[in-house]
This record gives C-alpha cells, sequence and structure tokens, in this order.
C-alpha cells in the first residue's frame, strides 16, 4: 500500500465511533502536543533532559503502586493516572533538591530514581491479581486512551500553559543565567522547583499513548528539531509544537496503516526527522560559512 | 545614587576560605568609596573572582564582615549590575538581544511579561552604548565584542549604583577591546565601576586605583603600576611588554 491510498482510510477510521480510541489518541497526543512543545523547548535549553528520562521511568514505580493498591488491597479510587502523577511530581522534588543542595551526587540519585523507581512498578505489577500486562506502559498503547483521560489531558494542559504564560520571563531567565536571575534577586530555586514539577506534569500526559521509555524522546526531539529554526525560544515552543503534533499525526497514521505499534511507530519517525533536519543544518551551517 | 555617604563597598577583616582549605583570601580590608572606580588585578587564581563573588553575595566569608552599600551583599545584590563573560553562555542558546537584556529588569514584575518601560530603558541603554543597531539580532549570531556589549547593558538596564565586570576583554580581539574600553571611560564619570582584568596597560588608562589580589589585597594608584611593582604583586617574573592602547593600531 502507498502512502496516498492510506491516509483517506485513515481519516475515515478517525471518525469510526468502533474505534474511538484511535480518534482519542489522535486527541490526546494534539493536545499534549501544546505542553511537549512548551516544557521540551525548556528542558533542551536548560539541559535536564537526563532528569526528565528519571522523571519519566519513576512513573511505573507510580503506576504499580496504584494498580497494586486498586486490585489487592480494593482501593477504588486509586486510578494508574494518579500514582503515575504523584511518582512524577515526587521525583521531580527530589531531584530538584538533590540537584541544589549536593550538586555532586545528583547523577547517582538520577540513576537511582530512574531504575528504582521501575523496578517497585514492576514488583507491584508482579504482586496484583490478574493479568497486567507492563509493556503496554512502558512502550505505550492506545488502547489504554479513553475519553475520561482526555478531559484530564486538558486540564493539565490548561493548567501547564497558564503557568508557563505566567513565569516565562523567569524560567527563561533561568534557563539562559542562572546566576544573574539570583542576583537579580529571583527566587531561583522555587522556579527550579516549579519548572521540574512542569516537566513532571507533561510527562505524566503521554505516558498512555507512547510509554515510559519513550516519552523522553517526545520531549526533546521536537524541541531539538525546531531549535534548528528558532532565534528566540518563544517561537521555539511555537514550532516545537507544531513539530510535535506533526509527529502524533503521520507516526499514528503509519502505526494505523501497517498496523504497528503506535508509540514506536511516531517516535522512529521523530527520531528520523530529527537526524534529518541535524544533517540538514549541519549542511546548511558549512554552506553559509564557505560563502561568507 | 549612595546612601551610606562615603562608602559603596566596605570589607573588614576578612578571611575566606572553600572546605575550610588553605585560604584564597586573608585579611583582607578594603574601601570603595562613592564614585572612586578601581580594577582588581593580580594572577591567576589569586582571588580575583572569588572577591567578586563575595562582593555579590554569592560567597559568604569565613569570617570577617562585608556591607554593600550599608547592607549585606545579599539585600544589596539588586542594586549591582553584574557582568560576567560572555564564554559562560550556551552559544546555541535561542534567545534575542532584547531579551538578553531585558533579563536585567527581571525582578520588577513578578508575573507576565516585561512592561513597556522596561523596553524603552533597554533601548536607551542600547543608545548609550552604541548597541542600538544590535536590537533584532539572535544573541547567537553576535561576535564576542558585541555579546560582551549585550551583557554590559543588561548590567545597566537596572540603573546600578555599582557596576562589577568579570574580565571583560578576556577572548576579545585587541580592535574591540578599545570599543569596551570607550564605553567604560563613559561611564565612569556616572557610576563607581570595579572590574577585574589581566590586561595592565587598561588599568592605567582608565582606572586611578588598583586592587592586587594575591591572597591579600594590596592597593596602588595605577601610576606607580611600574614593573617592580607587578613583579612583586604577582610573586614572579613576568614578561612585561609595554603598549599604549592609543598607539594608532587601528590604522594598521
Amino acid at each position: 500500500m502507498t502512502a496516498e491510498d492510506t491516509m483517506p482510510d485513515f481519516l475515515h477510521a478517525l471518525s469510526n465511533p468502533d474505534i474511538a480510541f484511535l480518534r482519542y489518541a489522535l486527541i490526546a497526543g494534539l493536545m499534549a502536543s501544546i505542553p511537549f512543545g512548551i516544557i521540551g523547548s525548556y528542558v533542551v535549553t536548560r539541559r535536564i533532559s537526563y532528569i526528565a528520562g528519571a522523571i519519566s521511568h519513576s512513573v511505573l514505580g507510580g503506576i504499580g503502586l496504584a494498580i497494586y493498591l486498586k486490585t489487592a488491597l480494593h482501593i477504588s479510587w486509586c486510578d494508574p493516572m494518579c500514582g503515575a502523577l504523584a511518582a512524577a511530581l515526587a521525583s521531580a522534588l527530589l531531584i530538584g533538591f538533590v540537584s541544589m543542595y549536593a550538586k555532586q551526587r545528583e547523577d547517582t540519585v538520577i540513576g537511582a530514581i530512574w531504575s528504582v523507581g521501575m523496578a517497585s512498578g514492576i514488583l507491584f505489577i508482579a504482586k496484583s491479581p490478574g493479568y497486567i500486562d507492563a509493556m503496554s506502559y512502558l512502550f505505550g498503547n492506545i488502547l489504554l486512551i479513553t475519553r475520561n483521560d482526555l478531559f484530564v489531558i486538558g486540564g493539565l494542559n490548561i493548567l501547564i500553559l497558564l503557568i508557563c504564560i505566567l513565569f516565562h520571563d523567569k524560567f527563561l531567565a533561568i534557563c539562559f543565567d542562572e546566576e544573574f536571575a539570583i542576583l537579580r534577586g529571583i527566587n531561583v530555586k522555587f522556579y527550579y522547583l516549579l519548572l521540574l514539577c512542569l516537566t513532571a506534569l507533561t510527562i505524566v500526559l503521554l505516558v498512555r499513548i507512547v510509554g515510559i521509555v519513550m516519552v523522553i524522546a517526545f520531549l526533546t526531539l521536537p524541541a531539538a528539531v525546531g531549535g534548528h529554526f528558532s532565534r528566540r525560544l518563544s517561537f521555539m515552543m511555537f514550532i516545537s509544537a507544531a513539530i510535535c503534533m506533526s509527529f502524533t499525526f503521520f507516526g499514528l497514521w503509519a502505526s494505523y496503516s501497517w498496523d504497528l505499534p503506535s508509540g514506536s511507530t511516531i517516535i522512529v519517525f521523530a527520531g528520523l526527522c530529527y537526524i534529518l533536519t541535524a544533517i540538514a543544518s549541519q549542511f546548511l551551517k558549512r554552506r553559509k560559512k564557505r560563502i561568507s | 545614587m549612595t546612601e551610606n555617604n562615603g562608602s559603596i563597598i566596605k570589607i573588614e577583616k576578612m578571611r575566606f576560605a572553600y572546605y575550610n582549605e588553605i585560604p584564597v583570601l586573608e585579611d583582607v580590608n578594603l574601601e570603595i568609596p562613592a564614585n572612586s572606580s578601581a580594577c582588581i588585578v593580580g594572577p591567576n587564581g589569586g582571588g580575583k573572582t572569588t572577591l567578586l563573588k563575595l562582593i555579590l553575595g554569592l560567597l559568604h566569608p569565613t569570617s570577617g564582615k562585608i556591607e554593600v552599600f550599608g547592607s549585606s551583599p545579599e539585600k544589596a545584590r539588586t542594586k549591582i549590575g553584574y557582568v560576567p563573560q560572555y564564554t559562560a553562555f550556551d552559544p546555541m542558546f535561542p534567545v534575542s538581544v532584547m531579551d538578553v537584556a531585558l533579563m536585567g529588569r527581571m525582578e520588577k514584575h513578578r508575573f507576565g511579561f516585561y512592561s513597556k518601560a522596561d523596553r524603552r530603558k533597554v533601548l536607551e541603554i542600547f543608545d548609550e552604548i552604541g548597541a542600538a543597531n544590535l536590537k533584532d539580532r539572535s544573541f547567537s549570531e553576535l561576535s564576542g565584542g558585541q555579546r560582551q556589549r549585550i551583557l554590559i547593558a543588561r548590567a545597566l538596564v537596572s540603573d546600578p549604583g555599582l557596576l562589577l565586570l568579570d574580565e571583560p576583554t578576556a577572548n576579545i580581539d585587541p580592535a574591540v577591546e578599545e570599543q569596551i574600553f570607550d564605553i567604560l571611560r563613559k561611564l565612569e564619570k556616572k557610576l563607581t565601576i570595579l572590574t577585574v582584568t589581566h590586561d595592565l596597560g587598561f588599568v592605567s588608562s582608565i582606572f586611578q586605583t588598583a586592587i592586587c589580589v594575591n591572597r591579600k589585597i594590596v592597593i596602588h594608584p595605577t601610576s606607580q603600576m611600574t614593573g617592580e611593582r607587578i613583579q612583586e604583586i604577582y610573586g614572579r617574573k613576568i614578561r612585561m611588554i609595554h603598549h599604549n592602547h592609543d598607539c594608532g593600531g587601528h590604522n594598521a
């Protein structure tokens, strides 16, 4: 099948009420692209993608605990999404405090949170009654997206956007020159922790579609691609969000057309775009140099 | 601009050591009166940057006292304009020249965006230091000298009473260096400047006082900066190249 043949089919499938999950996945992906573009730009310019990686992997611990509490201990309000949110925020704060007060041990703590988070998640899931597929949390599964998730994603979306609009000037300043921000009397520690918490929230938004392991790619690749064309951080955010949306759309379409796992398809597509733009921008730079 | 009529910086019997090791600075007494600019010279590792960070309150003395504008450095901080070295920045960071300069006024609003008054102030300073033509450029595409100039503007937009510069001409080519000196010469008439420098020619052409830092502090009028004295400060023989910055290098 060629691409032209499958596109109308894909568009048709989006409106098919029997496979609503596909539509939900697309809406979730498109909505989440906005905070991913914004927060991803901060993460890439502040160079904290490894912190984002640890936060996303610790999410499995929270998901596992929530499932365990729900199925084994019958605490019915305990949803995996709540567990994910709690774990992400807790590890963001922990890493934040460690990086502020014990800088030389930061990488060790990040590594510990990364692996212990995952390991405890697997343990909880193993001890929960019934069959739970950990793979779908690790690598994403669009079948997991429900209508309710869309409302949660929408709400978090608005919250993240609002905070970023209110504090963009401060975030830009601490990403660019933290020392100078301290000297202007800004509470840099507060804003740094806030930024990490926003990163945690953003990660939780898309864990269901692309999975814990690959969500980090969604946070960094669109911003890295967008960075090649941007001369201002605000523009980088805008273009990264647009790129993120197109990754979701074309990735889902490809996964639908060739019956491929959605998360992996989206990420491989994003990775290819990143490599191509990186090569192209190197090439353009060299040409510019040769001309001048 | 000064509140503590007379001295802007007052350091008494100050000692500083990292992690209780050998002190970097010892027995430091220093008083900078209002409108008396000075430069800080000395060998690498002698404690110049440490002294600057102590005055900014980024480091705290092990013992002794530092007062800036009559209060602690932390409280006085926002009245100081600080110019770091441009090489400390990520050269790829997507930020405009205007965005960088506006950061000098970031504490003036709690939420939202910079005001029109903030932007007006930045443009005013750009005019003053000859950077108006750069305002729409991206910070990453500027040359070293241009970046340094924008960082000076960023420090000035908050109307500081004291300007601190850390090696403003390091890694800048000599022709552009002269432009930075011209800016400092002009500013020196309006506010107190304290600059770290390794350029001894620079010392005598603008400032009357040189603060020589090599674990201890000695203050000299720059007119006395003879070869012997410099050797004494640096604690070893250094090769001296006599050069005058007004020797017409631009004609070459």
